[in-house]
């Protein structure tokens, strides 16, 4: 009887000795719980920060790619006008180049046959067209007489009477004729293919015409330079003619071969 | 560096002095022949980087001294642009039976040539 109850006993003892180390042990367990969900909220609170700041950081970051991207389009904006600027540079440079090698090239020749070789090298190489006739304006005034041709049949543009057509309207008006492609109104059979007629003028006063035809087919029409040309060419084409003729008539009356 | 050279073939003098006058923009060291027969002598004698070349032009066209140049081991690979005054189709496809590299038509536009010329040998 009495070891019964000294079992009962120390069982007793060992079931509270174990639920005392069980409860120690989840005490233990519990701090320790409680120590990592501290160290994970100050992580939270950490990492929180971080973000904040690479989300800051992220801000800035597009802040300062928009603004490269901004400058990135302004330099491009600007490269590009500058690269319309050098064109038009480069096409106002060549078009000066036209210009002076055709005054160059008229008044270096005192010779009339090489002039009118001139005109239509002029014609072919900077205008762009290898049909063309020049006239001169007879001492009467009433009528143009054919005086050089290249890519016309001469016998239909032998002469052309004053005021007659498009070519003789030239005379009267004193201005350049320029076609704008549809057949104006007055135009002889002859001058269908006409694309331009410019009036020769020696001091203001009509000396003759250089009537230009078909262009080439790739040029498609005429532009700022060849309008230039136009005006160029009615000055010192005319100089250039009249200047040949004097020097013939010298030559002639000196008796020295031209 | 030395300067490319270039042969400019026309026989006329207006085109020639417009020619010049663009290729001078570009730096290049420029020799000139008046024809087709002139271009192959100066071919032969200067040894050019490109040969720029008109096509109708007396004593020997352009394309007939495209064609000697092409027979010649000394001139065989030297590029050649031909200047046409028609662009058409059959013109252009003459020119490249002969041999062209490459071609311009007149009125020669400035920027369009050097920028052929800079395709075929360089600034």
């Amino acid at each position: 009887m009495r070891k019964d109850g000294d079992d009962h006993g120390a069982y007793v003892r060992k079931v509270r000795e174990d639920t005392q180390r069980y409860a120690h042990d989840l005490l233990a367990d519990n701090e320790a719980l409680r120590v990592l969900v501290a160290s994970l909220e100050s992580e939270k609170l950490r990492l929180q920060d971080q973000v904040q700041r690479a989300q800051l950081d992220l801000a800035r970051d597009q802040q300062e790619q928009d603004r490269l991207q901004q400058e990135l389009r302004q330099i491009e904006d600007e490269s590009r006008r500058f690269s319309a600027r050098y064109a038009e540079v480069e096409q106002e440079n060549s078009n000066l180049a036209n210009l002076y090698v055709a005054s160059y090239r008229l008044h270096g020749t005192a010779e009339r046959q090489e002039v009118l070789t001139v005109i239509q090298e002029i014609v072919a190489n900077l205008i762009g067209s290898e049909e063309l006739a020049v006239y001169e304006l007879n001492p009467e005034g009433s009528a143009l007489a054919l005086i050089d041709s290249f890519g016309i049949e001469p016998e239909r543009h032998r002469t052309v009477p004053t005021g007659a057509g498009l070519i003789g309207g030239t005379v009267l008006s004193g201005e350049t004729y320029i076609s704008d492609g549809s057949r104006p109104p007055g135009g002889l059979p002859q001058e269908t293919d006409l694309t331009a007629c410019i009036p020769l003028k020696l001091d203001g006063r009509v000396t003759g015409a250089i009537a230009l035809f078909r262009l080439l087919p790739q040029k498609a029409g005429f532009e700022a330079v060849d309008r230039e040309l136009f005006d160029l060419l009615a000055t010192h084409a005319a100089t250039a003619i009249y200047c040949s003729g004097l020097h013939a008539r010298l030559t002639a009356k000196a008796g020295v071969p031209a | 560096m030395t300067q490319k050279k270039i042969l400019v073939v026309d026989d006329s003098k207006t085109a020639l002095l417009m020619e010049t006058m663009i290729l001078k923009k570009g730096h290049y060291d420029l020799v000139t022949a008046a024809d087709g027969a002139d271009a192959v002598e100066k071919a032969l004698a200067e040894h050019p980087d490109l040969i720029l070349m008109d096509v109708v032009m007396p004593r020997m066209t352009g394309f007939e001294a495209l064609r000697e140049l092409r027979s010649r081991e000394a001139t065989r690979a030297i590029p050649v642009i031909i200047v046409t005054t028609r662009g058409e189709a059959q013109n252009v496809e003459t020119g490249f039976e002969s041999g062209c590299t490459d071609y311009v038509t007149k009125p020669i536009d400035g920027l369009e040539l050097l920028s052929k010329i800079r395709d075929h040998i360089g600034n």
